[in-house]
C-alpha cells in the first residue's frame, strides 16, 4: 500500500512509536554521527505504513505541590506519503475549550502547516508554527515535543550502549534485560528551545524509554520517559504512558495514551479546513 | 482500507459470510506463550462473562496469540466489549478495526452466536472518546445490503437476532454541551439619554445537541438565549445553528452539505471582518460586532487539494439587534427591528447567494468571496411608531459585494488584509455610493517571553472606507493596535486589549477582555470598554457615555 512508502514519521509518533535503532549493523568504520543518523533514518522507516490511526489522551499535569489538572485531547493522524504526516487534536476537556481543534500538515523540509479551529466563532485560524518552544495546554510538552521529530530537522551523534534498566524506570518490566543504544540529537531549527536531546532506543524494537531535554543554556530541562508499551498491527509498538518532568520548575506532565484504533476510515477529507470545521 | 464493515443499523449479527475482508474484534491482551493467552482467556470468560477466544497471528518475528472477542462487522459489540474490559480494569483492551479475516477460524459464527444473548448493543453509552472519526459517507456501504439479505435469512433461524435488530438505535453518537454564565454589566457614566440605564445584568445559556445517526448524517441544534434585567431588548433568543450536516467523497474530492441555520466565519483580521457578510450582526451582545446571529441557508462545499469552492443560497434576513430604549451603547433614537424595511419586494424572504473560493499556498491563506443579496447592514430612516414616537427604521437594501482575504505567514509576522467593494449601498446621506473599504494589518508574535510561559501578540491594523465621512460605519479611517497575551497557565489565563483610533476624529474606542478558568468547569471574564475623546462629529458620539465593566462566570458543561 502506499503509506507504506510514506517517508514520514510524525512527531507525535516519534513520541507514540518512537524512532528509534532498528538493530541495524553498522560497519565498524562509520563515524558516531554516520551512525546516529543512519539509526534514525532506519528508524523512521521502519514506522512507515501504519496508515492512520485514531487515540485518546489523558494529560494530567501535577504542579510542584502536587496539584493536578486534566486535559482529555483526541488524536487522528493520517500518514502521507513523501511528506509530513496529518494530525489533528481535539479538546474536550477542560470543558471550556471543548470543541477546539489544532490541525496540523507536517512537512519534511518547510515549516509545519498549522490551524486552529475557535468554535466560539466556528473561526478557523491559520497560525504560525514559529512557536516550537512554547508549552502545549499549559503542559510540560512543548510544541515541538508534540509536533513531528523528522530526521532531518536534527543532526545526531551515537553515544554508546547500555542496558536499558539504566534508563527504563522500575514499572517498565518489558524493559529490563533489553539493550539500549544511547544517541544524542541536536535540533537543527534555531526556534528549538533545546541544544541537545539524549535518547535511550533499545535495540530489540526501536522502543523510546527516555528522552533528556538539554536547554539552550546545556542545563538539563526535562526528561521525557515511557513505559506500557503495546504492540499494535503487529508492528507498531505504541508507549500508552509518558511522564514528562521539568528539572527546573518541579513540575510534571503525565500523559495516558489509550483506544488506539488503525486503519480507520479517516482519508486526505477528514485533515482540511472544511473537515475541521466539521469535526466532533 | 477497503472498509466493508457493517454500519451500526445494518443488522449486527452480518457474520463472516457477508464480510470476509474484516473482522472487528475487541483485543484484551497479546502473548508470545500460548498457556498464558489461555490462562488471560480464562480469566476474562468466568470474571467478565466476556466471549473470549484465542487466535494466532504471524507476525515478522513469529507467532503471537491475542485474546479476543469478535463478530466481524459488528463494531459497536466489539466496541462495548473493549469498555466493559475497560471498566473492570483491563486498561490495555483496544478495538481492531481490521483483523485479517485469517485470523479467525470456521467456527466463529456458532461461537458467536452463542456469545449473542450477552451482546450489548447500545452504542449511545460508548465513551465519545472511544469512538470512530465520522465516516458515513466514506465508508462505502455497498456491502450493508447483502449483510441485511443475509441477516434475514439467519434470523428466521435464529429469532434472538431479530430483537437485537429492533433494539438498534437510530441515533449511534450524542453529544449534549454548552455553556451557562451570569454576567453584570456596569456604566459608570450618566445614561446621555433619559431612560437608560447603568445596569446591566442576567445570564446566558447557550447549549449545543449533537447528534449522528448510524448512516453518519449529523444533526447539529444551538440555542441562545439571552435575559437582561437592563434592557428588554437585550433579552433575546436566538437559533444560532440547526442543521443537517452531510458529507462525502468523490474520487480526490470532498462534498460537504449543511442544510438549515448555521454560522459561517470569514475574515482574517481582528478590528473587524469586512468580508464576514453571510451572518447578521448580533450586536446587543457585543459592540465588538464579533458574536453573530444563526441564518438559515443550503451551503454545499466541494473541496480538494486544491482548496474549497462554496456555494450559499440563504433565506429569511435577519435583522441586526439593537438596544432598547433602556439600554447603553445606542442612537438618540432607537433603531427598531418592527419597522425594518427593504428593497427587495419579497423582503425578508428574498433569496440571498454566495460563492466563495479558499485556498492555501505555503504560507498564504486566500480567500475569494461574492455575495448578492439582502445588506446585513441597515440604513435607519426617522420613522414614527405605532405609538406616534419617533423611531428608526431600519432599510434593508440590495447589494452586491465582492471581498478577498489574505492571509501570509513569515515565521512569527503575520500579515492580513481583508477588502471589499459594495455596489448598491446607501451612504450616510441615504443616497446610493458604491464604496470600497479594507483593513490591513500585521501581527507579530512573542513566545515565551523573559523566560516564562507567557506569549505575547502585538497586532496593528489600519481601517480604512473610502467614502470617509458619508461612511455609514466607525472603521472609515481607524487605525487599531492590540495585544493578546498568553500566559499558558493551568488556567488559560489570556488578557486581549486594544485601541481604535479614529484618524478623522481623534476619538478611541478601548476594550480589554481577561479571560481564566477558576475550576475544571467554571471561567470567569472581566470586559472593558471604554470610550474617549468621542467628540459631536464622531460615529460614536451618542455612545459616549457608555464606557463600561463587565464580570461574568461561566459553566460550562
Amino acid at each position: 500500500m502506499d503509506a507504506r512508502h510514506s517517508r514520514f514519521v510524525h512527531l507525535l509518533l516519534g513520541l507514540a512509536l518512537p524512532m528509534g535503532l532498528l538493530a541495524p549493523v553498522v560497519a565498524h568504520t562509520a563515524s558516531a554521527e554516520e551512525m546516529g543518523l543512519k539509526l534514525a533514518t532506519e528508524a523512521r522507516d521502519s514506522k512507515r505504513g501504519f496508515g492512520n490511526f485514531t487515540a485518546s489522551q489523558v494529560m494530567v499535569l501535577r504542579n510542584k505541590q502536587g496539584r493536578e489538572s486534566r486535559r482529555q485531547i483526541r488524536v487522528r493522524v493520517l500518514e502521507v506519503p513523501d511528506d509530513g504526516d496529518k494530525s489533528m487534536f481535539l479538546f474536550d476537556e477542560p470543558r471550556d475549550v471543548k470543541g477546539t481543534a489544532f490541525l496540523i500538515h507536517g512537512h519534511k523540509q518547510a515549516d509545519d502547516d498549522q490551524w486552529l479551529y475557535l468554535p466560539a466563532l466556528r473561526r478557523v485560524k491559520r497560525i504560525s508554527s514559529a512557536n516550537r518552544s512554547g508549552s502545549f495546554m499549559g503542559s510540560e510538552f512543548a510544541y515541538e515535543d508534540m509536533s513531528a521529530q523528522e530526521v532531518e530537522k536534527y543532526t545526531y551523534s551515537h553515544l554508546r550502549d547500555e542496558p536499558c534498566a539504566n534508563a527504563a524506570s522500575a514499572n517498565a518490566p518489558l524493559a529490563q534485560g533489553l539493550t539500549c543504544a544511547v544517541s544524542e540529537r541536536f535540533p537543527t531549527d534555531a526556534k528549538s528551545g533545546y541544544s541537545r536531546q539524549v535518547v535511550w532506543q533499545d535495540r530489540d524494537a526501536s522502543r523510546l524509554w527516555k528522552v533528556e531535554y538539554y536547554d539552550r543554556k546545556g542545563d538539563h530541562l526535562k526528561t521525557l520517559s515511557f513505559g506500557q508499551y503495546q504492540q499494535y498491527l503487529d508492528a507498531f509498538w505504541h508507549a500508552h504512558e509518558m511522564e514528562m518532568i521539568n528539572h527546573l520548575t518541579g513540575k510534571s506532565t503525565v500523559l495516558t495514551w489509550s483506544d488506539y484504533q488503525f486503519r480507520t476510515d479517516l482519508d486526505e477529507g477528514d485533515f482540511t479546513q472544511t473537515g475541521l470545521r466539521r469535526i466532533r | 482500507m477497503s472498509g466493508c464493515r457493517a454500519r451500526l443499523s445494518a443488522a449486527a449479527f452480518a457474520f463472516v459470510f457477508a464480510c470476509e475482508c474484516l473482522a472487528d474484534a475487541a483485543v484484551f491482551g497479546s502473548f508470545s506463550r500460548l498457556d498464558n493467552a489461555q490462562r488471560w482467556q480464562a480469566w476474562l470468560t468466568n470474571q467478565l462473562a466476556l466471549p473470549a477466544r484465542v487466535v494466532t497471528v504471524e507476525t515478522g518475528a513469529g507467532q503471537i496469540y491475542r485474546v479476543i472477542s469478535a463478530v466481524p462487522g459488528n463494531e459497536a459489540a466489539a466496541r462495548a466489549w473493549v469498555e466493559r474490559a475497560k471498566d473492570a480494569g483491563v486498561q490495555d483492551a483496544w478495538y481492531w478495526a481490521d483483523a485479517p479475516s485469517a485470523t479467525t477460524e470456521r467456527q466463529d459464527a456458532e461461537e458467536v452466536a452463542h456469545a449473542k444473548p450477552e451482546e450489548p448493543s447500545e452504542p449511545e453509552a460508548m465513551e465519545p472518546l472511544g469512538r470512530s472519526a465520522p465516516e458515513p459517507e466514506q465508508a462505502p456501504v455497498a456491502p450493508a445490503p447483502p449483510a441485511r439479505q443475509v441477516a434475514a435469512e439467519q434470523s428466521a433461524e435464529e429469532p434472538a437476532d431479530q430483537e437485537d435488530a429492533a433494539a438498534t438505535p437510530w441515533i449511534a453518537y450524542h453529544e449534549f454541551t454548552g455553556s451557562l454564565g451570569v454576567e453584570s454589566r456596569w456604566y459608570p457614566k450618566s445614561a446621555a439619554y433619559p431612560g437608560q440605564r447603568s445596569h446591566a445584568g442576567g445570564f446566558v445559556a447557550e447549549p449545543e445537541l449533537h447528534l449522528e445517526d448510524a448512516a453518519g448524517h449529523i444533526f447539529t441544534f444551538v440555542p441562545f438565549f439571552r435575559y437582561d434585567a437592563g434592557d428588554s431588548e437585550r433579552t433575546h433568543f436566538d437559533v444560532r445553528e440547526a442543521y443537517m450536516l452531510l458529507f462525502g467523497d468523490v474520487g480526490d474530492n470532498q462534498w460537504e452539505l449543511r442544510l438549515g441555520v448555521d454560522r459561517v466565519f470569514w475574515g482574517v483580521a481582528e478590528s473587524q471582518n469586512l468580508v464576514n457578510i453571510i451572518n447578521q450582526i448580533d450586536l446587543i451582545e457585543h459592540p465588538n460586532e464579533k458574536v453573530r446571529l444563526g441564518q438559515p441557508m443550503a451551503h454545499l462545499t466541494w473541496s480538494g487539494d486544491w482548496g474549497a469552492l462554496e456555494l450559499f443560497a440563504m433565506t429569511y434576513h435577519r435583522g441586526l439587534t439593537y438596544s432598547g430604549r433602556r439600554g447603553r451603547l445606542r442612537l438618540p433614537v432607537v433603531l427598531d427591528d418592527d419597522y425594518a424595511t427593504y428593497e427587495s419586494g419579497a423582503g425578508k424572504w428574498n433569496w440571498d447567494a454566495a460563492v466563495r473560493y479558499s485556498g492555501s499556498f505555503g504560507p498564504l491563506e486566500l480567500g475569494l468571496s461574492a455575495f448578492d443579496g439582502t445588506s446585513r447592514e441597515p440604513y435607519p430612516r426617522l420613522a414614527l411608531s405605532d405609538e406616534g414616537a419617533p423611531v428608526l427604521a431600519p432599510h434593508y437594501v440590495q447589494i452586491r459585494q465582492f471581498g478577498l482575504d489574505a492571509q501570509l505567514i513569515a515565521g512569527s509576522w503575520l500579515f492580513k488584509l481583508e477588502t471589499i467593494h459594495r455596489r448598491g449601498a446607501l451612504n450616510i446621506l441615504g443616497r446610493d455610493e458604491d464604496f470600497a473599504a479594507f483593513v490591513f494589518g500585521t501581527e507579530y508574535s512573542f513566545y515565551s517571553v523573559f523566560g516564562t510561559a507567557i506569549d505575547v501578540g502585538l497586532l496593528t491594523e489600519w481601517n480604512y472606507d473610502d467614502r470617509r465621512s458619508r461612511s455609514t460605519n466607525r472603521f472609515q479611517n481607524d487605525l487599531f493596535f492590540g495585544t493578546r497575551i498568553g500566559f499558558n497557565d493551568v488556567q488559560n489565563a489570556e488578557l486581549i486589549g486594544g485601541v481604535l483610533t479614529d484618524l478623522d476624529h481623534h476619538s478611541h474606542f478601548v476594550y480589554l477582555e481577561f479571560n481564566r478558568r477558576l475550576l475544571d468547569r467554571w471561567t470567569m471574564h472581566l470586559d472593558a470598554v471604554v470610550l474617549l475623546n468621542v467628540g459631536e462629529e464622531d460615529f460614536l458620539y451618542a455612545s459616549r457615555r457608555d464606557s463600561y465593566v463587565e464580570l461574568g462566570l461561566s459553566y460550562s458543561f
